[in-house]
């Protein structure tokens, strides 16, 4: 019985940015070896300390120019005994680092290869550079969040990316579950674009006669009863959808009179009253404390929330139960704190290795394991092949 | 060349997005997919995205709660590979329908459960949706910022994530159980789908100093990283590293800007929000000056990465888009002609292919129980008992 899902996988992550860096973190967290390689320079991203570590956890890192012939040659042998490799390389790159799926394949014919590029395999935009943000905004995400006549919003978390991290992972899983039954690898590719998409799946159909999208009403929510409300000293989110909601909504605010009142009566209306409605909530909350309220709502069974930053949930106790937060030493930050078990698996639980490698940190052990020699290792630091 | 899937039965019980959008995901790969409801049907129906997140599913509506009902869910169960539910813990076991029964009806079951908040601790049994997730885990401030009133997001982030993640979580636990021989349980929440959708924001380290903003940073607050109003629309630049930002620089004509000690080290680095502001209203003026497609020719003859800003029906019309296969057309018998998404990923060996339109409620009950070993007489005796 294997004690992790992915127990005895070696990944090689060729790339980095968040697709391919949380990728690879996905699966390392289900229990594979992940090798995050790196230029000498470094994941570009390495500057965004905190969100570096969220993008690269449980990893080893060896940092390598594939520029030159000693770094391929690295790079194949660490191929020979890998079982997935992921990249995310801006378009011509892989050929020039001999990292592409005919010479990997070649190398490794069991190899499963997982590409995520910016736009796709071949087509007209495959030159392009691709920042998670321009297919935001060619997507329409961006002007949908700004809403009909308002400016666009940039979606502070990168929703391109973190969705085409989840999908490469679980295309890998498939992957892996195919050779497993037949022993044979394969080339699976998404990309950004795809992903922008796949994040925007129940929003991207159209047919005739389709009904309009809820507009938002303002920054803070839809309508009236699915929104944001100021109170005393905090934020809450209301999140009443279901029509038997309505009047005990009233009743938990003390507002029983709006249950008989015929702007609000049916969900039409109040969709129509929504700013006159919203109005008198704001009022109503902003009475009180949103603890006050949340214990009202929540003792009454109305969905709502209290609205927290990602800083202020380290040690809520529904995270703590259940595994969603994660400790580690991290050599370059100390101890961080982080996500937890996204996926938990009652036989094979995963596992949470350790925190994001430094650039090059076991760069010495992994050459060795390949087995170079100390003074190979030296030698191919002192010309700057690894470091 | 057969979908990577193919064989597999899924049973999909779950309501809401993440469940069903997660079981679609697999039953775009080849699985086969009963999508059990109850009478009144999936909550979810009357959106539009449910045409997409059902495709492909066959539909049996059932009386969830009759005592008669569980004998044909177990059957299901007997012959499924994997199960998806999204009851709240205690309405799990309530309806019988918890793991610990079903692993014992049949080992090699893998059983997804797509909760809210996850199945202990004490938001557990918590009504709620994908707004109140959102807003509990983080998402809704974080995209106000730090210093900031929280902003309401439109897309149901956590459910998205949640969906991801299960379908990664299934396949992960299928390819085990090739070598164990076992199923087991796997758990994703719309929590933990909405933390995996901000793994870099849910970071902490005393090392660590979080950014607090004074002003609103809605289209962005990185001067050469944002959004910008052109004379007629608008552009998203991202000039993600310095090679880009010198570039920038050049085309424009100002050199100076990037001489400039405020402005040293942009993109990421410039420390001081007065200097920060003081470069992107400088861009601001700059940009305003012309507009959009002039820049956009401008910075891509450049390869200054930056892209319009366009809406979801002009995307679908996107030269990359077609080419992708990403947009395709499904004929629903009541919605007539749909566009809807495409396949995100591709094995190449093992492409995935979708199959069909959503089902209409209840549309294969009787196909379905017939298949199950049920005679005619049986059926129409459950179809007057109200069961089906």
């Amino acid at each position: 019985m294997t004690e992790h899902a992915f127990d005895n996988i070696k990944v090689i992550e060729l790339g980095g940015y968040i697709v391919g860096g949380l990728c690879a973190s996905l699966l390392a967290d289900l229990g594979a070896e992940v090798i995050k390689i790196e230029s000498l320079q470094g994941d570009n991203l390495r500057g965004l300390l905190g969100s570096f570590q969220g993008w690269n956890r449980g990893k080893r890192g060896l940092a390598v120019n594939l520029n030159t012939e000693e770094g391929k040659t690295i790079l194949h042998r660490l191929v020979k005994q890998s079982d997935v490799l992921v990249q995310n390389l801006r378009h011509g790159v892989s050929e020039r680092w001999g990292a592409d799926y005919a010479t990997i394949s070649n190398i490794k014919p069991q190899i499963i290869y997982c590409s995520m590029p910016g736009y796709g395999q071949n087509g007209p935009y495959i030159e392009k550079p691709a920042f998670d943000p321009l297919l935001q905004a060619r997507s329409g995400a961006m002007a949908a969040q700004g809403g009909p006549g308002r400016p666009p919003v940039y979606y502070r978390i990168a929703i391109c990316d973190y969705a085409g991290a989840m999908l490469g992972a679980h295309g890998v899983a498939m992957a892996l579950y195919h050779r497993a039954r037949t022993g044979k690898g394969q080339h699976l590719h998404s990309a950004l674009l795809n992903a922008a998409i796949a994040v925007q799946s129940g929003e991207f159909v159209s047919y005739a006669g389709k009904p309009e999208d809820d507009p938002r009403m303002d920054e803070w929510g839809i309508n009236a009863t699915y929104r944001l409300y100021k109170t005393l000293d905090d934020w809450l989110f209301l999140g009443c959808t279901e029509e038997s909601s309505w009047p005990v909504l009233c009743r938990a605010l003390g507002k029983e009179e709006l249950v008989s009142d015929p702007s609000f009566e049916s969900p039409a209306k109040r969709q129509q009253n929504s700013a006159k409605l919203t109005q008198i909530l704001e009022t109503v909350f902003a009475g009180s404390f949103s603890q006050h309220w949340l214990d009202r709502l929540e003792g009454a069974g109305v969905p709502c929330a209290a609205v927290h930053h990602p800083q202020d949930l380290f040690n809520h106790p529904q995270l703590v139960e259940n595994d969603l937060v994660a400790e580690h030493n991290s050599t370059d930050l100390g101890v961080v704190k982080q996500m937890g078990m996204v996926v938990k698996l009652s036989e094979t639980p995963g596992k949470l290795w350790r925190a994001a490698p430094g650039l090059g940190q076991h760069t010495d052990e992994i050459l060795s394991e390949l087995d170079y020699s100390n003074e190979q290792i030296q030698e191919l630091r002192r010309k700057r092949v690894v470091a | 060349m057969e979908p990577v899937l193919e064989g597999l039965v899924l049973v999909d019980l779950s309501t809401g997005i993440a469940g069903p959008y997660a079981a679609m995901l697999l039953t775009d790969m080849g699985t086969e997919c009963i999508k059990v409801e109850s009478r009144e049907g999936d909550q979810k129906r009357n959106l539009p995205g449910s045409l997409v997140w059902n495709r492909g599913k066959r539909s049996l509506a059932l009386n969830l709660e009759a005592e008669e009902t569980r004998e044909i869910l177990y059957r299901l169960v007997e012959k499924a590979d994997v199960v998806i539910q999204s009851f709240s813990p205690q309405h799990a076991k309530f309806l019988r329908f918890d793991y610990e029964l079903l692993s014992r009806l049949n080992s090699r079951l893998i059983y997804c459960v797509v909760s809210l908040f996850g199945e202990s601790g004490p938001l557990s049994e918590k009504p709620g949706n994908d707004g109140v997730a959102s807003a509990l885990a983080g998402i809704m401030a974080g995209q106000g910022g730090l210093g900031q009133p929280p902003v309401f997001v439109t897309l149901p982030l956590a459910s998205y994530g949640a969906a991801f993640l299960a379908a990664y979580g299934i396949t992960a636990a299928l390819y085990v159980r090739e070598k164990s021989g076992k199923g087991q349980k796997v758990e994703v929440s719309l929590l933990s789908g909405a933390l995996a959708m901000q793994s870099g924001l849910f970071v902490s380290a005393e090392t660590i100093i979080p950014m607090v903003n004074s002003r609103s940073i809605q289209q962005g607050y990185i001067p050469a990283y944002r959004l910008y109003e052109c004379q007629d629309e608008w552009i998203f630049l991202a000039c993600g590293n310095q090679t880009f930002w010198n570039k920038l620089c050049i085309v424009l004509g100002r050199e100076d800007l990037a001489a400039d000690p405020r402005f040293e080290n942009s993109p990421w680095g410039i420390v001081e929000e007065e200097h920060r502001y003081a470069l992107t209203s400088i861009l601001a003026d700059i940009l305003r000056q012309k507009p959009r497609d002039y820049w956009l020719k401008l910075f891509e003859t450049a390869d200054i990465p930056c892209a319009p800003v366009s809406r979801r029906e002009e995307f679908m019309e996107d030269p990359q888009v077609r080419h992708n296969q990403m947009i395709v057309e499904i004929d629903d018998p009541r919605a007539g002609k749909t566009r809807q998404m495409g396949i995100p990923v591709t094995l190449v060996d093992n492409p995935g292919q979708i199959k069909g339109s959503a089902p209409r409620l209840g549309e294969h009950s009787q196909d379905v129980l017939r298949e199950l070993g049920y005679s005619d007489k049986k059926i129409s005796q459950f179809s007057e008992n109200g069961i089906i």
